[in-house]
């Protein structure tokens, strides 16, 4: 970064009042959508494609504010939890401790690939074992908070969510403790 | 239209931004940005989506999906929905909505939550494109391998939680 203020406050993020210039991934749903709505008008007939387009139009109108208040939840949650510190704690604790710990703060941590990839990578460049390491990443994609507020929620409802998070619970401590009897190198380079 | 889960998260946004604005008051304006930003971005993209899997719910027979990972296929429709959900390479946006599609079309809750297990847990897209090269192959052949009992273990949880408390 060429900033020059090092306050506090990190910088604003950008606000565009209407979507990013559309992308790739935009006009394969477009397409998408075309494809189906034609092959849905033409094999199942109108009337299947009319009753298809106006429940999901109802469909829409119960998601738009459910997306909204799960938004402003996320975007505080990001906000708020300092990374560093989260850093510190999984990589200070070991043991069950460091797993429940990894476990907890993965579930927690919001955003894609490209924030929690870098920090499991300097996690395991401070020598945290792979169970922590481990447990942070299937907490984080299977029981993220973020993905679950956003995308489960407003599409298969609370009862669902609550039902597979009971079920998936489990999977960061035991792919935790997998991972210490796989007798093989986690290194880049191990040095043979 | 406020159903009680959105009642629930507007109350915790609340909650959150009130305190941020104690301790740190530039939070709340950011925040605030931050997910119109994200609602702009991600709306357009949920209701393609929906759009999607309306129309080809209905172009799917839902005779075979039914048969093969429906509610009554047990552990082989867990397994079988394991294995199309480990090699499902997209995120959310496509998941989420395919998700949809099998349960209109049939499919039974410990399958799909399966499905969701190996799509999350397994990644194939992540790992070629962040795993690997930040981690190196050999943390991600581990993890791989400590992940492959998990989806499939989840869909037989889920269904032991759906046997002791009935979904409607």
């Amino acid at each position: 970064m060429s900033e020059t203020n090092k306050g506090t406050q990190p910088p604003l993020p950008k606000f565009r009042a209407l979507p990013k210039s559309i992308d790739r991934s935009l006009i394969v749903m477009i397409l998408m959508v075309v494809v189906a709505g034609i092959a849905c008008w033409f094999v199942e007939g109108q009337e299947a494609f009319v009753e298809s387009f106006s429940s999901d139009l109802k469909m829409m109108m119960q998601i738009v504010p459910k997306l909204a208040a799960a938004l402003l939840v996320s975007s505080f949650l990001q906000l708020m939890i300092p990374r560093k510190l989260v850093a510190k704690w999984i990589g200070e604790e070991s043991g069950a401790k460091g797993v429940a710990i990894a476990t907890t703060i993965g579930a927690m941590t919001p955003g894609g690939p490209m924030t929690s990839f870098p920090m499991v990578s300097a996690l395991a460049e401070s020598g945290t074992g792979r169970a922590p390491l481990i447990a942070y990443l299937v907490s984080w994609s299977n029981l993220g908070f973020q993905r679950l507020l956003i995308w489960e929620l407003p599409l298969l409802g609370p009862t669902f969510l609550i039902m597979r998070y009971i079920a998936c619970l489990p999977l960061p401590f035991l792919a935790a403790w997998l991972a210490t009897k796989i007798p093989m190198s986690i290194e880049k380079d191990p040095k043979s | 239209m406020l159903d009680l889960s959105t009642i629930i998260l507007f109350l915790i946004a609340l909650g959150l931004a009130m305190m941020a604005a104690r301790r740190q008051p530039h939070i709340v304006k950011q925040g605030t940005l931050m997910s119109m930003e994200r609602f702009f971005a991600v709306l357009p993209r949920m209701g393609l989506a929906i759009l999607a899997a309306g129309f080809v719910s209905k172009l799917v027979p839902s005779g075979p999906i039914a048969h093969h990972i429906g509610p009554d296929s047990g552990l082989y429709g867990i397994l079988l929905a394991s294995l199309i959900g480990g090699f499902i390479p997209s995120g959310p946006s496509v998941s989420f909505p395919v998700v949809v599609i099998l349960l209109q079309a049939g499919a039974g809750f410990p399958q799909v939550v399966a499905f969701l297990s190996a799509w999350s847990v397994v990644a194939l897209h992540r790992m070629l494109i962040y795993e690997i090269p930040l981690m190196g192959w050999r943390f991600s052949l581990v993890r791989v391998v400590s992940a492959l009992p998990l989806a499939p273990l989840s869909g037989v949880l889920a269904q032991i939680i759906i046997d002791l408390f009935p979904m409607k």
